[in-house]
């Protein structure tokens, strides 16, 4: 009997030690490429743990949650392994045997239900802030989630946005999406919380829903919910923009291919030559909350890095597709000197679309 | 190792820069390789005076020391396999100086390749084994590394212009001329290169790349003979062995696949090509396609075809004379057959130069040892087969085949071990490397 299923300790043990993902992983850069804290050190080690040669450690859990699960490795292995998925299940299986997180990540499963500052409000209440003049009743199902009563004024921004194309209203009661459950690797309690949103969909049966966070769009999409972001329903009109326009790079969200992608798109015609591009080492998404309870100087650096590319591209403003990582950038970055603003995608839309 | 020791690191190069807790060690145990050996400790230089203090402290106390950069090594330089200090290179990595004019860069001993590459225009540095630009120059010169541009440009040696070394003594050196040849492919055991004077090539004008589906590997060397005998020589000539098309599911038909190239100015590219085109006829080739870009890598073969077989790989890599491929790659096949493994195999035929993994169940670890022997069994028919083998390519042979080259090569193991004891008069330098 081994600590890790044998799925995923042969997948661990296959790594032929090439390191082309660290060379992909902005946590490695950020230390200056000290190996254990880049994904080839955290496949390895847990191989090792797996087969017995190195005991579990404190050191060795607080190491894999260093990981923001940025996702930007995902496609670097040449033997087809995919390392975030690994770092993911590690952390997975490690829960299942009892061995708790960092004490700020196992906190999560309960603050995800309780609330906690930056998931604010208690489970199922999430969606009191809304603005009174949302209905009841009406073809898209609008969810909000728990970053937007940190961000309210993004949550509103996307509201509008996908107001001026759909139907919209929302729910009484929501409950709470759990992605950033998954990633911490309570998977357990992310499918619960999936279930209860998939039966409040099925209960309410919208035409579609609109999220305000891409990454809970897109994998309430992969469950087979016609499920939408703002982004989506402006890419395919071309719209045009208004006054002038700021120069802006995106913080794209690695959760979110599609959307990513597609924000891209829409950035570039509406914005033309202000539009900077994606960040090319760069992607945030709420797997930077869990680092930042881990490590929070990590996701603070990495934060400060991504304000300087930005700030070296040109940009005057870096737009986050995520809406919870722009909430906590907001929240750590507050008192800090950073000559870019910083903001979110809807926000950034609604401000400059005629 | 003392806590003390410790200490006299941690005063020479900040606390921050000295790791010695367990995940740490776990993290510097390995390369790409199938050899694991843990540190007792890490040291993450960040000049060449801190690598000369940590150098000269590790000589005084008798601790080894292994040098280590991006740790793409598969043959198991980078790893401490007798333990002692890991000196982590990658903080010196600085591109100090890119001199067009006489297109050479200067850069410190933790620069990647694709990291310098992307500094040039114009120019290239042409040593990149995987193709994926991961490694540091400095580890590829200390490997004295091969690629598939090989034929064209040499290996890391043919690049290296200078290198400022610290020697196994604490001396700081600067090596050039027929000397660097101390740095290059000594894999750390005489010294550590802190940074190197590299040579630079121009971007090609022009390429155009075949790849040659033929019956088997024997067509593939007929084709290059025929090619040399016109006078005309690939740049890119590689071998694709049968093994790795059996486990991609390639048309059993198809025995190898060869992967050539021609890069320079145009003139001198359709030339060349027109020769190949001539010449590939007379193998009666089961298939051509040509493009007008590099060809695929041989790593790239070798890394799908274990992804595709979902196994890991032992690697073993040995040069030999052109007309003893054949040989052993033969030879190859019969230990795979013998000991029920699969393997996977390329040769970049204009070097000799033959690299093969062999599979095994990550889970399996009789069938781990099996690879293991399997490979031995591999490296000694190859010793055999022909007379002016050598291990690895250049001298970097690391921990893999350290014993293999003292009982093929005594009177040059003996040679290394005299200029051993001059520079590195400790023997703390990456020990058990080279020579077991």
């Amino acid at each position: 009997m081994t600590l890790f299923s044998e799925d995923l300790l042969y997948a661990l043990s296959r790594c032929i030690g090439c390191g082309n993902c660290n060379t992909f992983c902005q946590v490695f850069f950020l230390v200056d490429q000290r190996e254990k804290l880049s994904p080839r050190a955290w496949i390895r080690t847990s191989s090792m743990v797996g087969l017995g040669q190195v005991k579990v450690s404190v050191e060795y859990i607080e190491s894999l949650y260093a990981c923001t699960q940025c996702s930007l490795c995902r496609n670097s292995c040449p033997v087809g392994l995919d390392p975030f998925a690994l770092i993911m299940s590690s952390r997975k299986e490690l829960i299942d045997q009892g061995y708790v997180p960092p004490i700020e990540v196992a906190a999560l499963p309960e603050e995800v239900v309780e609330g906690s500052p930056l998931l604010p409000g208690p489970h199922w209440e999430r969606n009191k802030w809304l603005p009174r003049d949302m209905p009841r009743s009406g073809r898209y199902l609008f969810i909000s989630g728990a970053w937007a009563r940190s961000a309210p004024d993004s949550a509103v921004a996307s509201i509008e946005l996908a107001r001026r194309r759909l139907d919209l209203f929302v729910a009484d009661r929501e409950p709470e999406c759990g992605l950033i459950l998954r990633l911490a690797g309570y998977l357990d309690q992310y499918r619960e919380l999936t279930g209860e949103m998939l039966a409040l969909i099925e209960d309410l049966s919208p035409v579609g829903v609109v999220s305000g966070c891409p990454a809970r769009a897109e994998s309430l999409r992969e469950l087979g919910v016609n499920a939408l972001h703002p982004v989506d329903l402006l890419v395919e009109e071309s719209p045009s923009a208004r006054r002038k326009k700021p120069k802006v790079a995106l913080i794209p969200d690695p959760l979110a291919r599609s959307t990513s992608k597609a924000a891209e798109e829409l950035l570039q015609s509406v914005l033309g030559p202000e539009f900077l591009g994606s960040l090319p080492r760069f992607s945030a998404s709420c797997g930077h909350l869990i680092t930042f309870r881990s490590n929070p100087d990590i996701v603070r650096s990495l934060f400060l890095t991504a304000l300087k590319e930005a700030e070296y591209m040109g940009a005057s403003e870096a737009v986050f597709l995520n809406p919870l990582a722009f909430a906590l950038a907001r929240e750590i970055l507050r008192g800090e000197r950073v000559r870019v603003k910083i903001s979110e995608l809807s926000q950034t839309l609604l401000k400059v679309l005629s | 190792m003392s806590e003390e020791f410790v200490k006299i690191l941690r005063k020479l190069c900040g606390r921050e820069n000295v790791f010695n807790n367990e995940m740490e060690l776990a993290s510097y145990s390995y390369d790409a390789s199938y050899i694991r050996g843990q540190p007792k400790v890490v040291v993450r230089p960040s000049s060449v005076e801190d690598v000369a203090e940590v150098i000269s402290a590790a000589a005084e106390h008798g601790v080894p020391i292994t040098p280590r950069g991006a740790g793409t090594s598969l043959v198991g330089g980078p790893v401490p396999v007798r333990g002692g200090i890991v000196l982590d290179m990658l903080r010196m990595n600085e591109i100090v100086e890119v001199d067009e004019e006489n297109m050479h860069a200067i850069v410190e001993a933790g620069v990647r390749v694709r990291d310098l590459n992307a500094r040039l225009d114009g120019m290239f540095f042409p040593i990149d084994p995987d193709g994926l630009g991961v490694s540091t120059v400095a580890g590829l010169i200390a490997e004295d590394a091969a690629s598939p541009l090989s034929p064209a440009y040499g290996t890391a040696r043919d690049s290296v212009l200078s290198v400022e070394m610290v020697l196994g003594s604490g001396r700081v050196v600067r090596l050039s001329g027929s000397m660097v040849n101390l740095a290059v492919g000594s894999e750390g055991t005489l010294g550590v290169i802190t940074r190197a004077v590299v040579r630079l090539s121009p971007t090609p004008e022009s390429m155009s790349s075949f790849s040659i589906r033929v019956i088997d590997a024997s067509d593939g060397l007929d084709l290059l003979s025929l090619v040399y005998s016109k006078g005309y020589r690939p740049e890119v000539f590689e071998i694709i062995h049968r093994d790795v098309l059996d486990i991609l599911e390639v048309d059993p038909e198809i025995g190898a696949i060869v992967e050539a190239a021609f890069i320079g100015s145009e003139p001198w590219v359709s030339a060349q090509s027109e020769a190949l085109r001539s010449s590939v006829e007379e193998v009666k080739p089961l298939g051509v396609e040509e493009a007008e870009e590099l060809p695929r890598p041989s790593m790239s073969w070798l890394t799908e075809a274990l992804k595709k077989a979902e196994r890991s790989a032992v690697f073993i890599s040995v040069s030999v004379s052109r007309s003893s491929i054949r040989d052993v790659l033969q030879e190859i096949d019969r230990v795979a057959m013998r000991m029920r493994l699969k393997t996977i195999t390329a040769v970049n035929a204009p070097l000799g130069w033959i690299i093969s993994g062999i599979l095994f169940d990550p889970l399996d670890e009789r069938e781990y040892q099996r690879a293991i022997k399997a490979s031995e069994q591999v490296v000694h028919a190859t010793l055999r087969i022909c007379s002016s083998a050598r291990l690895g390519f250049g001298t970097g042979i690391g921990a893999s085949m350290a014993r293999a080259f003292e009982a093929g090569f005594p009177e040059e193991a003996d040679v290394f071990r005299a200029i051993k004891s001059a520079l590195d008069p400790m023997g703390v330098m990456n020990p058990g490397k080279i020579i077991p």
